[in-house]
């Protein structure tokens, strides 16, 4: 649905155009399908909004192509590119509501610049306040408005045109918690009801875990890696992704058990495992098989089960306690499994980690 | 205070609000314009035009800089072209709108300029043409703001009215100037200023309460929020 192939962009500094322009962009290519939910997560100055005012040409790329639909936008200009404009919505960290119109016309503003009649502008509107849970709210200025109900004025505006595909641009930063989850859910929500294709940026994990499909890392204008989210989020391999993972999923140990481990020197001692399970596996009785089979005792230390994509993803952090042998055995028997254990290090064995 | 006074007033006020007003009609119509083009020609905006919006810039600059008394007369010969004459109430409207024009071009200006980039842009990307984004963003968005700076022209303009009374043009001011000032009739300069004081309360206290209600931004939070 959107192919974006070698999208080069950078801004001239000062008023010359010369080589010393600031690359934004470097040689981007992503592919979206109809349908997903795309997200591109970077940290600011990363070059997302760059990136995604590239895809309805509010910047113009300095080098590349991007498709839409199979319609090549970087090649359109004036009335024609205006037209393709229609079929991509757009909407904004900050609304950007026409604060002298209702909400009722702002959601028939980019039907009004279609030259649609009123009567059909209000047959197109209407639904669409009802789908975003407007409709009270029709003669409402956006000014009475809160930040979460100005979003889906501006979803529902964005939607007015029919569009392909649509653009959210930090479309939940600027919003409270419990109301990004409510936004989110309603994108969704059209995703599913709509079969619409969604690009989002932002610079929120949370986001990317709680609707994306896809995901992709911007980091000084390259993409440093992209594939579906559970496999990002449980296998970062850049090490941006990992510090933007990181603060999601608590892969830490505890402070205590560190310095145990640091203090442990000689002597008879105990490992630290730690084991991480993903997808399908996860919903195995790990430790107690491992119990039953190798007279190993495990001591839980920490354990964090988290759902992404609807997989679930665990990490649990043990001690082990018993022969060698036997750990050995129940390390490579997890390993066997499609599951993960290493040993972390270890703690002396009169000095139990857990007391 | 005689009928005679009376009557002369009645004429003065009359004369006064006929050039204020169409004068600032027409400033309107022909500053509004102008207040556009110096935004949209701006760089970086929707039509970008460095020569016109220079060229315009400076005129508008030159207009505002030239005082008033002797813009009304510089401009005599485009008076007589215009209303076949030079003297009178109504040839006084066509040096008040040459001076208010360019006054209105750059209060609409201003406002203009202060309407959220956001929103430009959010027109753009729903695929709305310049001059779609002119009647339908720009002008609606700042109107508030420019119907104050309307009233604001109307308030100078009624004391430009005052020199018009150079040209013949009759008025409040003119009123005050022969018959208070230059016979000594104390009384009738204290009824003038009074009245013109009235008029100038009347006009802000009209405007404000129009701009007030015409912009949606400041409408207070009814009902529950999200």
């Amino acid at each position: 649905m959107i192919e974006i192939e070698g999208l080069q962009k950078s801004f001239a500094r000062g008023n010359h155009v010369d080589a010393a322009a600031t690359a934004v962009l470097q040689d981007l290519s992503l592919s979206v399908k109809k349908g997903e939910i795309f997200g591109i997560i970077g940290r600011s100055g990363a070059g997302k909004s760059t990136l995604i005012r590239c895809i309805n040409m509010l910047e113009r790329p300095t080098g590349g192509r991007v498709v839409i639909d199979g319609q090549d936008i970087t090649a359109l200009s004036g009335a024609a590119l205006r037209d393709a404009r229609r079929r991509i919505g757009m909407i904004f960290q900050h609304f950007n509501l026409l604060s002298s119109r209702t909400v009722f016309d702002n959601v028939a503003f980019p039907l009004e610049l279609t030259g649609m009649s009123k009567s059909q502008i209000e047959q197109e509107v209407l639904p669409l306040l009802e789908l975003v849970g407007l409709s009270e709210k029709r003669t409402a200025y956006p000014a009475q408005l809160s930040g979460g109900q100005k979003q889906r004025v501006a979803i529902a505006r964005a939607l007015a045109s029919k569009p392909a595909v649509l653009l959210c641009d930090e479309a939940t930063s600027a919003l409270d918690p419990e109301t990004t989850q409510s936004i989110l859910a309603l994108l969704k929500d059209i995703n599913h009801k709509l079969d619409l294709t969604i690009l989002l940026i932002t610079h929120e994990m949370p986001v990317i875990k709680a609707i994306c499909d896809k995901v992709a890392v911007l980091d000084r204008g390259v993409v440093v890696e992209q594939g579906p989210v559970f496999d990002i989020f449980t296998a970062p391999k850049a090490p941006v992704t990992r510090l933007m993972v990181h603060d999601l999923i608590d892969r830490d140990l505890p402070d205590w058990l560190a310095r145990k481990m640091d203090d442990y020197k000689a002597g008879p001692s105990n490992p630290i495992l730690r084991i991480t399970f993903s997808g399908e596996h996860a919903n195995e009785p790990v430790i107690a098989h491992l119990v039953r089979q190798f007279d190993v005792v495990l001591n839980i230390l920490q354990a964090n089960v988290d759902y992404i994509q609807g997989l679930p993803f665990g990490i649990i952090i043990v001690e082990a306690v018993g022969k060698q042998e036997a750990i050995d055995a129940a390390i490579a028997h997890v390993n066997a499994q499609n599951l993960k254990a290493e040993v972390l290090g270890h703690v002396a064995d009169d000095d139990r980690a857990v007391a | 205070m005689s009928p005679m006074m009376t009557g002369l007033l009645l004429d003065g006020l009359w004369e006064t609000l006929l050039m204020v007003g169409v004068a600032g009609v027409l400033a309107t119509i022909g500053g509004v314009p102008i207040g556009i083009i110096l935004v949209i020609t701006g760089r970086g905006h929707i039509w970008p035009n460095a020569p016109v919006n220079r060229t315009l810039g400076m005129a508008v600059n030159a207009f505002r800089s030239t005082p008033f008394i002797i813009l009304m007369i510089a401009i005599i010969p485009l008076t007589r072209l215009l209303v076949g004459t030079s003297i009178g109430t109504i040839a006084a409207i066509v040096p008040l709108t040459v001076a208010a024009v360019p006054f209105v071009a750059r209060l609409a200006e201003s406002s203009l300029r202060e309407v959220d980039p956001g929103l430009i842009e959010a027109a753009q990307a729903m695929g709305a043409s310049p001059w779609q984004i002119v009647t339908k963003v720009l002008v609606p968005e700042a109107w508030p703001g420019i119907v104050a700076g309307i009233t604001i022209t109307l308030v100078n303009l009624v004391g430009y009215s005052a020199m018009a009374g150079a040209v013949g043009g009759g008025g409040l001011g003119d009123l005050g100037i022969r018959y208070g000032y230059q016979r000594f009739q104390l009384e009738v300069m204290v009824v003038v200023v009074i009245v013109l004081i009235l008029l100038v309360q009347g006009i802000q206290s009209l405007g404000d309460w129009l701009s007030g209600r015409l912009n949606k931004r400041l409408i207070r939070m009814r009902g529950e929020s999200e």
